[in-house]
């Protein structure tokens, strides 16, 4: 599973959160763990990010968008971040392409540097290759063919566990960072 | 019940599929899908199994009915986990046209799409049509290839190009005469015992050796997945082989360190390739880019940019942004660019999709006298347009090796 590490890491970071015992054995864990140390914040903000990463990460390909909607994301912050996620995810190809299309031109020289130096035409064709296309010009799915107005349908049972596991994350990751931001405990 | 619209290109037959579409006064749910692949595809995926879900095609999903379940046949040999930026044309628009099937419009109009698919899936599609599940639907569509849909349809509209419409074919014939009397040399080439894979799971050329020699328009036919693309971006040095060599003339060449000219390469999908803020300007810059590197062409073809343009036909396209283009357009441009790249070896993927049968023969007209000024030619196809070139020699790609023959 990709996200293991990543899970690992969390796991870490709730056990450090909660090992209360090792502050007896280390003074110096003790005072960072002291009322007002910075620490805990930081370790919370950075395992309820984590948390929502994880997700993200940890909801299958094209189920997002759904995802969003059963949590009622309205749908347009749920396609915004659905089309976001797809466009990380297939920037480094689309990129390669790009890259690939402006050297068979004789646009781009052979080498890292040439690269380097050639950046603004690679990521202006990606645009155009990919970027464009996807998701700012189309009209034809999102306009004319009401793509989005048939795209609410109840999560079939095939994934129901993914969404759980993605929605438990994404809770918890809010709850923390809510906690955070209200100076909880 | 299907509709085929039966026309050249630029005859508006692209506007009345969506008009019959998006007809709201015939009720909600018509589709309309079009050639160019990316703007069909709901940008909210990146796999196969993704863009599947989101149409309701994967598999376990509820409330599946006949249709849907023909779609998933349809796409039965592309795998779930595959990403939709590796898939090829043919493959993608498969795919594409499952999704619409499966969401059940009441009516779907196909612009072109078709032209990806081979014999074989071309069938299975009109097959489909054929089932009594499928009659609820209207279908309307288009395609350049045409058989065997005008005989399955139930319905032949024709459509014939206004006068005012620019000819594009007629400028492409002009652009040939042009180019005629030039002569050029370019060199030979060989590929000596050449090894590329993309992973160990994935390789695709092993120890392959053949020789091009220019004046020879190859016809590249070979199926999905099998290295075309690969052979352009080995010499063209967008990537470099594990082993073996490329001799340039009997002179080993080394394209991923070389900047020198060697290739140009036209790619199956227009907008992969076009760049700039407008078609003037793609064409400007890419001849720059040829004049400040050295070349393997001895001569030159006496065309600029400007020229170019008037000579394909394009004046009237010149300020347009390149995804603003007609799909036909954009691939004219993509295509018709290599005359200025000062490459001494072509190499066109799939060059006729979009062109209408004019369009087609005035293309092999073109690679006709391309041949004949002495450049260097590699035709990437899965039909038989070009097989009629004087002296086309058939090559494919099998386990690895490149081969003399068919595919």
């Amino acid at each position: 599973m990709a996200a293991a590490p990543l899970l690992g890491v969390a796991a870490l970071l709730w056990l450090f959160i909660g090992a209360d015992g090792w502050a007896e054995v280390n003074p110096v864990a003790r005072s960072l763990l002291r009322e007002g140390s910075p620490l805990l914040p930081l370790v919370r903000t950075l395992a309820g990010s984590a948390a929502i990463v994880l997700a993200f990460a940890a909801t299958p390909d094209g189920e997002l968008f759904s995802l969003l909607r059963t949590l009622r994301v309205p749908r347009a912050a749920a396609t915004l971040v659905a089309s976001g996620r797809s466009i990380a995810v297939g920037m480094p190809a689309s990129y390669s392409r790009s890259l690939a299309a402006l050297r068979a031109q004789g646009i781009v020289g052979p080498g890292a540097w040439a690269q380097f130096v050639s950046i603004g035409k690679v990521l202006s064709l990606t645009w155009v290759a990919t970027l464009s296309i996807s998701f700012a010009r189309a009209e034809q799915k999102w306009v004319g063919n009401g793509f989005l107005r048939g795209l609410d349908p109840p999560l079939p049972a095939a994934t129901k566990a993914d969404a759980g596991r993605a929605i438990v994350l994404m809770l918890t990751g809010l709850a923390l960072l809510a906690l955070l931001m209200g100076g909880g405990p | 019940m299907m509709t085929f619209y039966d026309g050249p290109n630029l005859s508006g037959r692209s506007a009345e599929l969506r008009r019959f579409a998006w007809d709201k006064s015939g009720g909600a749910g018509g589709i309309y899908v079009q050639q160019m692949l990316a703007p069909n595809l709901s940008g909210l995926a990146t796999t196969v199994r993704g863009e599947s879900f989101l149409h309701g095609l994967a598999a376990g999903q509820a409330g599946r009915c006949r249709l849907a379940e023909a779609a998933r046949t349809f796409i039965t040999d592309l795998p779930p986990d595959q990403s939709l930026s590796s898939l090829s044309g043919g493959q993608l628009a498969k795919l594409i046209i499952a999704c619409a099937i499966a969401a059940r419009p009441h009516r779907l109009a196909i612009d072109g799409l078709l032209e990806y698919l081979d014999s074989s899936n071309r069938r299975a599609f009109a097959e489909m049509w054929h089932r009594p599940e499928s009659n609820p639907v209207q279908i309307h569509l288009s395609d350049n290839y045409g058989a065997p849909f005008p005989a399955e349809a139930d319905k032949v509209r024709r459509f014939s190009r206004p006068a005012a419409v620019p000819d594009l074919n007629g400028a492409l014939y002009r652009l040939a005469d042009r180019l005629g009397p030039m002569r050029v040399r370019a060199p030979a080439l060989r590929l000596d015992g050449i090894s590329f894979e993309y992973s160990r799971k994935a390789e695709i050329f092993r120890s392959a050796s053949f020789s091009f020699e220019p004046g020879v328009p190859y016809i590249l036919k070979a199926p999905n997945g099998s290295g075309k693309s690969t052979l352009a971006r080995l010499l063209a040095g967008s990537v470099r082989p594990s082993a073996g060599s490329i001799l340039v003339d009997g002179r080993p060449h080394l394209p991923h360190r070389s900047n020198r000219n060697l290739l140009f390469c036209s790619f199956q999908d227009p907008l992969e390739q076009i760049f700039g803020r407008s078609v003037a300007e793609y064409l400007h810059r890419l001849e720059a880019a040829a004049a400040a590197r050295p070349t393997f062409l001895e001569g030159d073809l006496d065309i600029s940019a400007a020229s170019l343009m008037s000579g394909l036909g394009l004046p009237d396209f010149a300020a347009v942004e390149p995804f603003d283009l007609p799909r036909f357009v954009a691939k004219r441009l993509s295509v018709g660019a290599a005359v200025i790249s000062r490459s001494p070896w072509l190499f066109f993927d799939e060059p006729s999709i979009g062109s209408d049968r004019e369009g087609r023969e005035a293309l092999t007209h073109l690679f006709n006298v391309l041949t004949n000024t002495g450049l260097g030619l590699i035709l990437v196809s899965h039909g038989s347009e070009f097989d009629g070139l004087p002296g086309a020699r058939p090559i494919t790609i099998s386990a690895g090796k490149i081969i003399a023959g068919g595919e």
